[in-house]
């Protein structure tokens, strides 16, 4: 009986340590578990608007990208706004060689009534978004399938992600 | 092989058990252990400043993982290869070095000990920060520091209210015991700390001290780099601290760069002229225009002034005097070009210093009755722009106040004579690169187009901005001038002349399209109610008017924004 006793300890030993390999594993490589990811939305500074970035949980089994994506157009706290057009949601995402293309419902269409700082915002939102994935180096944004093109800025197609790819460099926002 | 106890229980199963169990105990024991000293977040800082890093640095105890943001925070760039598992990094010096990167978590990152020896930093670990530093010094490093020497180049320590390194006893923060001896430590900090000198083995010393106060000074682009500088000490004044160390990748602007010999003025003609600063040694300018009054300020780095000599006067239409002026960095000499007219201007360095050209702006210089302007009423048709209710279902459109105030300002410059292209008239949609491409079939001098700007926030901004494109020399002239008349005749706040780099990484696409000097003028926001409320007068929408011609005549014949125009003797009827 003992014996028996000790090889079914011996399972359950097993059976807990697989659980906690899987656990870290899972956390370890960021697909599941506890992870989180930033998010810029537009804040009251000064005489004018800038956006504050903040870290956001994942839920286990949301990929963090598309959580990202999809959080910028979630309503803000107090004092605060959207980046994205309010409603806009992910329709597809993906990352080929360093292009993600992101395709967004219609509901972000609605940029065009943001006026040049809202539409300014909404670009540096979503490329701060994908630039905390080393993975993505530029950004095409579509709306339905379509190409996008802001009414100030023109066709958001292979943007850079990050400021040093950018003929802009570190000058900051007016 | 098997027995029994005294109870005759077999023991060769159990004794299997228990070692059975032992060693999954000890697995377990080791998975738990590799759970706790998994990486966790740390906040970097660079010889005590914080870097500002998106994503966070990750330690587990034996390395730390920074993102490959951080690189360029610490003075260096990189390239990935081999899919993105190896980034090749370009130290300070341009040698190069292949880093393996690591994965602690999801994303790639740069172990910190590949990098620690070729940059001369060790990491220390406090709580959830890790400090990135040069190695500690050795015993003698203090007796090495000389205090700083006040030059020309930077205020003297006295005067800024530094005192030399080796002799500083600030006064205690409200509510602190006054320590004895030197102490060092941020201004503000509820704590000062022991004095740091901290040697870099061959390549000089570091000293932080107190100050009394906060300066006015801005803090170095990345003070880190201090840590892989060249040899050398200079007094850096950064952020409330006074670093005492090597300079080169805070850079230029404070390692001495030459004493100026002598400003001279090239005259080609009345439209050209050329301000050669001659140095004894090669200068490193950067330029800024300044308002009210309009004037170039042009900054160098570690240059030093002639004994004696401040001012240069300059008998050129364009151009007044040079004259030195307040730094604006501790470190950097700055002149200021006082300006007779509007000017486009373009610095460069050489050999023996450097020069400013100055020009009359393209297309100016000349009477406003012999331009031809596109004026551009933004957006139109199925693109109203921003736009905001007013109760009973209507709507403020910003298409439609565009149009408005563009169609007045053009008939406002044809009664000066003026040809004047619109590129819309009525609500109708156009692309974008079709409204420059206007400017160019007419053959057109200037293209200006007319907004509304909204910020997603109500009420968070107000005023009037001109952008023009990345560094245009002529189209900033231009957002010069309209961004002050328009503002003036508006009644609305000057939020200046903007590029649009700041905007948009390829700026805005009607100014990026357009083959002549160009401007976007945002008359001011629709999301602010006390600009919606101007931008609906039509008294105001006719002085907005008023003033994008006055902007643009102001450019086309040369006056500074800040002067009037000079009365027109005839109108075109």
């Amino acid at each position: 009986m003992r014996s028996r006793a000790a090889v079914w300890l011996c399972g359950m030993a097993v059976l807990a340590l697989a659980g906690v390999a899987g656990w870290l594993w899972a956390s370890r490589s960021g697909e599941g578990g506890a992870r989180e990811v930033r998010v810029s939305r537009p804040v009251r500074a000064g005489d004018g608007v800038e956006l504050r970035e903040q870290s956001i949980p994942v839920p286990s089994g949301v990929e963090p990208m598309r959580r990202a994506v999809e959080a910028l157009a979630e309503p803000a706290g107090e004092g605060g706004s959207s980046a994205l057009p309010k409603g806009t949601r992910v329709l597809a995402l993906s990352v080929r060689e360093g292009v993600a293309t992101l395709d967004l419902s219609g509901e972000f269409a609605a940029l065009g009534e943001s006026g040049l700082t809202g539409e300014s915002l909404a670009q540096e939102a979503l490329r701060r978004c994908f630039a905390q994935f080393p993975e993505v180096k530029r950004l095409t944004v579509t709306v339905e399938g379509r190409s996008f093109e802001g009414e100030h800025s023109g066709p958001w197609n292979d943007l850079p992600v990050r400021e040093e790819d950018t003929a802009a460099g570190s000058e900051g926002r007016p | 092989m098997s027995g029994r106890d005294a109870r005759g229980v077999a023991m060769a199963p159990r004794r299997g058990a228990v070692g059975a169990a032992a060693i999954w105990g000890v697995l377990l024991c080791a998975l738990c252990a590799r759970a706790l000293a998994a990486p966790e977040p740390v906040r970097v800082t660079l010889r005590g400043k914080p870097l500002a890093l998106a994503t966070p640095a990750l330690d587990d105890g034996r390395e730390l993982y920074l993102p490959l943001a951080a690189l360029p925070r610490l003075g260096l760039t990189y390239t990935l290869e081999r899919r993105d598992e190896i980034a090749r990094v370009t130290l300070p010096g341009g040698r190069t070095l292949e880093v393996p990167l690591a994965r602690p978590a999801a994303e790639r990152m740069v172990p910190f000990s590949a990098l620690a020896g070729p940059l001369a930093l060790e990491r220390r670990r406090q709580g959830d920060t890790c400090d990135l530093r040069p190695p500690a010094a050795p015993s003698s490093a203090r007796e090495h520091v000389a205090p700083p020497k006040p030059t020309a180049t930077s205020p003297p320590p006295e005067k800024a209210g530094v005192q030399p390194a080796q002799s500083i006893d600030p006064p205690p923060p409200a509510g602190a015991s006054a320590p004895s001896g030197p102490k060092t430590g941020s201004a503000g900090a509820a704590q000062p700390e022991p004095a740091r000198p901290e040697a870099l083995p061959s390549r000089g010393a570091v000293v932080v001290v107190d100050l009394p106060d906060r300066l006015p000074v801005s803090a170095p682009a990345d003070p880190a780099q201090a840590a892989v500088a060249s040899p050398g000490v200079v007094l850096i004044l950064a952020d409330g601290r006074a670093f005492l160390g090597p300079p080169e990748p805070l850079a230029s602007e404070s390692r001495p760069a030459g004493r100026i010999v002598d400003v001279l003025f090239d005259a080609e003609d009345e439209r050209h002229v050329q301000v050669r600063i001659l140095a004894d040694g090669p200068l490193q300018p950067r330029t800024e225009v300044l308002s009210d009054p309009t004037r170039i300020a042009l900054d160098l780095p570690g240059a030093a002034l002639p004994e004696g000599a401040s001012e240069w006067i300059a008998d050129h239409p364009l151009l007044a005097a040079v004259r030195s002026a307040p730094a604006p960095r501790p470190g950097v000499l700055r002149l200021e070009l006082e300006l007779r007219n509007l000017v486009a201007h373009h610095a460069a360095a050489t050999a023996d210093g450097a020069l400013v050209n100055l020009r009359v702006p393209r297309g100016a210089g000349r009477s406003v009755q012999e331009a031809i302007v596109v004026l551009d009423p933004g957006h139109g048709g199925y693109q109203s722009g921003c736009n905001i209710g007013i109760g009973g279902g209507k709507r403020i459109l910003e298409k439609d106040i565009t149009l408005a105030v563009a169609s007045l300002a053009a008939g406002i410059l044809r009664k000066s004579g003026v040809r004047v292209h619109m590129t819309r008239t009525s609500d109708t949609a156009m692309t974008l690169p079709a409204r420059p491409a206007v400017a160019t079939e007419r053959n057109a001098d200037l293209f200006v187009s007319v907004h509304v700007d909204f910020t997603p926030i109500a009420n968070a901004a107000s005023g009037t901005t001109a952008y023009y494109h990345m560094q245009d020399a002529d189209s900033r002239c231009l957002a010069l001038s309209l961004a002050k008349r328009v503002s003036q005749a508006g009644g609305f706040p000057n939020r200046g002349a903007v590029s649009d780099r700041r905007l948009f990484a390829s700026g805005l696409a009607v100014l990026r399209h357009s083959t002549v000097p160009a401007v976007l003028v945002e008359l001011g926001y629709l999301s602010h109610s006390g600009d919606r409320r101007k931008l609906l007068q039509p008294e105001v929408q006719l002085a907005l008017a008023q003033g994008i011609a006055d902007g643009v005549r102001g450019y086309v014949e040369g006056v500074l924004p800040e002067q009037p125009l000079a009365q027109q003797t005839s109108e075109v009827p």
